[in-house]
């Protein structure tokens, strides 16, 4: 298994920086259920803030797509589907057919200045770890531009069928594509999948899978609340899904860029399924 | 070693027994990846060792079974009721697990809390002065009690990832084996420290002690499986994790949490299994979660 809780300063590195923080801001789709009758309306909950806790809602005119994969095509719910409270957005949407779908979110792109001591700390807290290696010793900048942007999907399997839609590209710039349907797996089985970039993959990307409640070690003590895993040169990571729960893999893709309006471009995946 | 009130709660009596408290509670909360791992890839001989250790480190389980083999002298006696015991816990442990009935882990804790409960009110002859009757059949409450801790230890093993084929069956009766070899393990223990004291002649002052004592434990541990029932239940309404806040808890109960020299809790026989250990030299602590959590730029 080649992405179990191991030892190295990767893992350990990643360990303490991650701990006790919970990330800030990421973006999940989450379903109040992962398993629903056919032809019934569903919802799934857009989140920002934590796993386990959202900060705040999203706004229609920051959604730069929303499509629902199913049955071979891909439809864009409209924004009369969406719903706010205080701190969520929701989507409704209609389970037709039985098979596996797919609910994915884009957001449009924000620029964020702050200066290079919150940057580090931000890297540090999300675990951008090359990057921050390579800031520290190279920046020279006062203040530092991040234009920044969230693609978010979620898998729902809908009546007892099956389908490949789980895979299905979404057209966003990065996205985590699972190599199996989540749907035919049992925990305790190995799942890998595939970060792509502009459809493209991405080799030695940092990539965390998790849930909620995750509570691992090291080989120094330290505590993990998730897998910490780097794809190989084709894109790909596996982990073990060691239980049976709501999963999430994630990961920040931040790259330096030659731009007037932003030092630095992140694109922040998320993907959710539930294991049983 | 003189029985008395004060005398033999020193602080480092508490600390044992909080950390003991700690380490189910901790258990309670969730399995280590370690462990999980370690249960996917290992056979029966894992389900067996596990269960052996859930049994040893499980304190509801001991606590009650302490409260059952406190008055008994007589080794028919004993036979009989942890054999009532055993009869119920492997029921539920092996039906249960077997036809995938589970039910909310912290609210079938809360409820072998309440069987701790019971037996030491019942201990303190608490029916005939406070409720004024006799108590209920002490082997059928038993053999009832033992339906419920036996559920409890299927909702644990169905976190677990029991094979679906052939094997499931030799893990669930692996685990069951490795749970009664670890209560014989404890029971001997128990009796032999029942027998010292029970020939003592401070041994009433003692069970009066000790019982009111499994009373404010199974309180305790009913404090803590609701509150985790809780989360469970009311996730949303908990923004820290799990894991987190089990950590915070720990902080609360300083006095309890600290580290024997291999990094495993005190009060842990196995701290792995609780779902919580600490490698040799380790620095990590338990500080309050968020508590430096640096002021990040939002991304929203």
């Amino acid at each position: 298994m080649g992405s179990r809780v191991k030892a190295g300063s990767f893992t350990c590195l990643m360990a303490a920086l991650l701990t006790t923080s919970a990330t800030a801001h990421e973006m999940f789709l989450k379903a109040p259920k992962y398993f629903v009758t056919a032809n019934s309306d569903q919802v799934v909950r857009l989140i920002n803030g934590t796993f386990d806790k959202s900060e705040n809602s999203i706004s229609r005119d920051r959604m730069a797509d929303v499509s629902i994969a199913a049955d071979g095509r891909i439809t864009h719910p409209t924004d009369d589907n969406w719903y706010d409270d205080e701190n969520s957005s929701y989507l409704k949407y209609r389970a037709g057919d039985p098979g596996t779908y797919v609910i994915g979110v884009s957001t449009r792109a924000s620029i964020i200045t702050m200066t290079p001591e919150d940057f580090v700390k931000y890297l540090e807290h999300e675990g951008i770890l090359d990057t921050l290696r390579v800031f520290e010793k190279e920046n020279t900048l006062t203040e530092v531009r991040e234009r920044y942007s969230k693609h978010v999907r979620t898998i729902v399997q809908v009546g007892g069928k099956r389908s490949d839609d789980y895979s299905k590209l979404l057209g966003y710039p990065v996205e985590i594509i699972l190599d199996q349907n989540p749907y035919d797996l049992k925990f305790g089985s190995e799942l890998s999948f595939r970060v792509l970039y502009e459809g493209k993959p991405i080799a030695n990307q940092i990539v965390r899978a998790s849930y909620e409640g995750f509570h691992g070690h090291d080989d120094a003590g330290n505590h993990m609340n998730s897998y910490n895993l780097r794809t190989d040169n084709d894109g790909r990571a596996r982990f073990l899904l060691s239980n049976k729960a709501v999963w999430y893999i994630a990961l920040v893709h931040m790259q330096k860029v030659d731009d007037p309006d932003a030092d630095y471009v992140s694109n922040w995946a998320t993907v959710t399924f539930e294991v049983k | 070693m003189r029985v008395g009130c004060r005398s033999t709660f020193s602080s480092r009596a508490w600390i044992f027994v909080v950390g003991l408290l700690t380490s189910g509670a901790l258990f309670a909360h969730g399995i280590s990846e370690e462990s999980r791992q370690r249960m996917i890839d290992g056979g029966n001989l894992e389900y067996f060792r596990l269960g052996a250790e859930h049994m040893i480190t499980g304190v509801d389980h001991l606590l009650f079974l302490f409260g059952v083999m406190f008055f008994l002298t007589r080794f028919i006696d004993i036979v009989k009721y942890v054999s009532a015991f055993t009869i119920g816990h492997t029921i539920t442990l092996v039906g249960a697990t077997y036809l995938q009935i589970t039910a909310n882990f912290y609210l079938v804790d809360a409820f072998i809390a309440l069987t701790v409960v019971y037996k030491g009110f019942e201990n303190l002859d608490g029916f005939r002065k406070y409720l004024n009757t006799a108590s209920p059949n002490l082997l059928l409450m038993v053999l009832l009690f033992g339906l419920v801790h036996g559920f409890g230890l299927s909702t644990r093993l169905q976190q677990l990832p029991v094979a679906e084929d052939g094997a499931m069956l030799w893990h669930i009766l692996s685990f069951n084996l490795g749970v009664e070899v670890g209560q014989i393990i404890a029971l001997v223990i128990m009796w032999g420290l029942l027998r010292i004291w029970q020939r003592r002649g401070q041994f009433l002052v003692f069970s009066k002690v000790a019982n009111a004592g499994l009373i404010v434990a199974g309180v305790a541990l009913l404090a803590m499986q609701l509150h985790g029932y809780g989360h469970t239940a009311h996730a949303d309404s908990f923004p820290i994790s799990r894991d987190d806040h089990s950590h915070a808890h720990l902080d609360m109960l300083d006095q309890g949490h600290s580290h024997n020299p291999d990094g495993s809790h005190v009060g842990s026989t196995s701290g792995e299994e609780n779902g919580h250990t600490h490698g040799p030299g380790s620095d990590h602590s338990h500080e309050p979660p968020n508590s430096s959590e640096p002021s990040l730029p939002p991304h929203y």
